[in-house]
């Protein structure tokens, strides 16, 4: 396709004799920002971060990438002009192929940073195990009639499947999956010290605490519960 | 329950405190207010003398549907509770007979009540309870049943005082 283009005199492709060119660009061009945003979501969706489960986010880094790549572009356009002493200025024809090539370059760039920066963690299954046996071991405490000072096995069950929980995460590529696992250990920590009383007021659904702390402490279990819930559910 | 054994199984100790009312005030104050002013206890406020003290505490406000069953008031050893939870309820027959361990605090709340002269039946209980007519007997309570249980404070009777207590609690709930 390179052997395809002319140049014209002013030093830019000459555009008007390479009308397939163009139209081949385009369709990259099109392409590009489909398979970026593709591959954003399926990085996405597979990692170990919170924030990236959410199709709002992806969507920006998607975009992202390919307004880098028109950006790139254009400032490559503006330097050429510079040094060729040319004005630069772009018919529509040129702007549309400005934008393909832009595009194709953000997807390129996608293509170079997800080899370094992927999250592929290889304890999916032992994570999805653990996360189960919290739902699990949350289900029973609330189903349960019994007194929080005969639950202490379920409570001691939750902690541990949180600890399994957060030695998968620990091994993520992501701030947000490592975040999750620091809070994690965090929360169970404390948690572990408290008595059965209070830890029912801080993870049975039907309780509520009033003091401060035991307040905290069920917002930041709902918190935990809430993300691993998105990273759990997705994939 | 994990059965206690040594003091190393109950220490650090969190204590839990409990209000048992069906209001949301405590002599005027919520009750959320009344958990903070008590909570600033110096036995409780890891600072000073009491730097690194191995003493806490949760407090929480029990509705009187949780009276009926006792394995829900057992476990706590400071036990607010508003004088109509105790009169001609299952707390009467708690507080009267040996479902709470005799080791535990129980504070009467007298105030808003409904029966006449609450103060004077509930005097005539064979155990030994408290009565708080104030905020301040409130927070005076508290402050004395915290120094009885501080480490720093009393040192090893402290603790001693502490796996005592949970083993009552622990002979109740699993018996």
């Amino acid at each position: 396709m390179v052997g395809l283009l002319q140049v014209t005199s002013s030093g830019f492709i000459d555009l008007d004799v390479t009308p397939n060119y163009v139209l081949g660009t385009s369709v990259l061009g099109v392409a590009s920002v489909v398979l970026t945003a593709i591959f954003v979501f399926r990085i996405g969706k597979s990692s170990y971060s919170p924030a990236l489960h959410e199709e709002r986010n992806l969507l920006i880094i998607a975009a992202g990438y390919t307004i880098i790549g028109i950006m790139m572009t254009a400032i490559t356009f503006f330097a050429y002009s510079f040094l060729l002493e040319q004005p630069p200025v772009a018919n529509q024809e040129e702007i549309g192929f400005g934008l393909s090539i832009g595009s194709i370059f953000g997807f390129l760039i996608l293509m170079y940073i997800s080899r370094f920066g992927v999250d592929t963690p290889g304890n999916r299954d032992e994570l999805q195990a653990a996360v189960s046996e919290v739902r699990q071991s949350r289900c029973e405490i609330d189903d349960s009639t019994k007194a929080p000072i005969h639950l202490t096995k379920l409570y001691d069950s939750l902690e541990n499947g949180l600890e399994d929980i957060s030695a998968c995460l620990s091994q993520s590529s992501t701030d947000g999956g490592r975040r999750l696992a620091r809070d994690i250990d965090e929360w169970v920590e404390v948690f572990s010290e408290k008595p059965e009383v209070s830890q029912a007021a801080i993870v049975h659904r039907s309780r509520s605490p009033d003091e401060e702390e035991l307040t905290e402490l069920r917002e930041e279990f709902e918190s935990i519960t809430a993300r691993l819930d998105k990273i759990s559910t997705d994939e | 329950m994990n059965e206690p054994k040594t003091k190393q199984d109950v220490w650090p100790h969190t204590e839990t405190v409990i209000f048992l009312t069906d209001s949301e005030k405590c002599f005027g104050n919520s009750i959320r207010d009344v958990m903070s002013e008590i909570s600033d206890c110096e036995h409780l406020s890891n600072s000073g003398h009491h730097q690194g003290n191995e003493l806490s505490a949760n407090f929480l406000r029990f509705g009187s549907e949780r009276i009926e069953d006792s394995d829900e008031i057992v476990p706590n050893s400071l036990i607010f509770v508003h004088c109509d939870l105790v009169l001609d309820t299952k707390m009467y027959d708690h507080i009267k007979g040996n479902t709470i361990p005799g080791s535990s605090e129980v504070v009467v709340l007298i105030e808003d009540s409904n029966h006449s002269d609450p103060e004077e039946r509930i005097l005539n209980l064979t155990r030994s309870v408290e009565i708080a007519q104030s905020l301040d007997d409130v927070k005076d309570e508290a402050r004395r049943y915290f120094k009885r249980i501080c480490p720093k404070c009393r040192g090893d009777p402290a603790k001693g005082w502490v796996l005592d207590w949970k083993k009552a609690v622990y002979y109740r709930v699993e018996n």
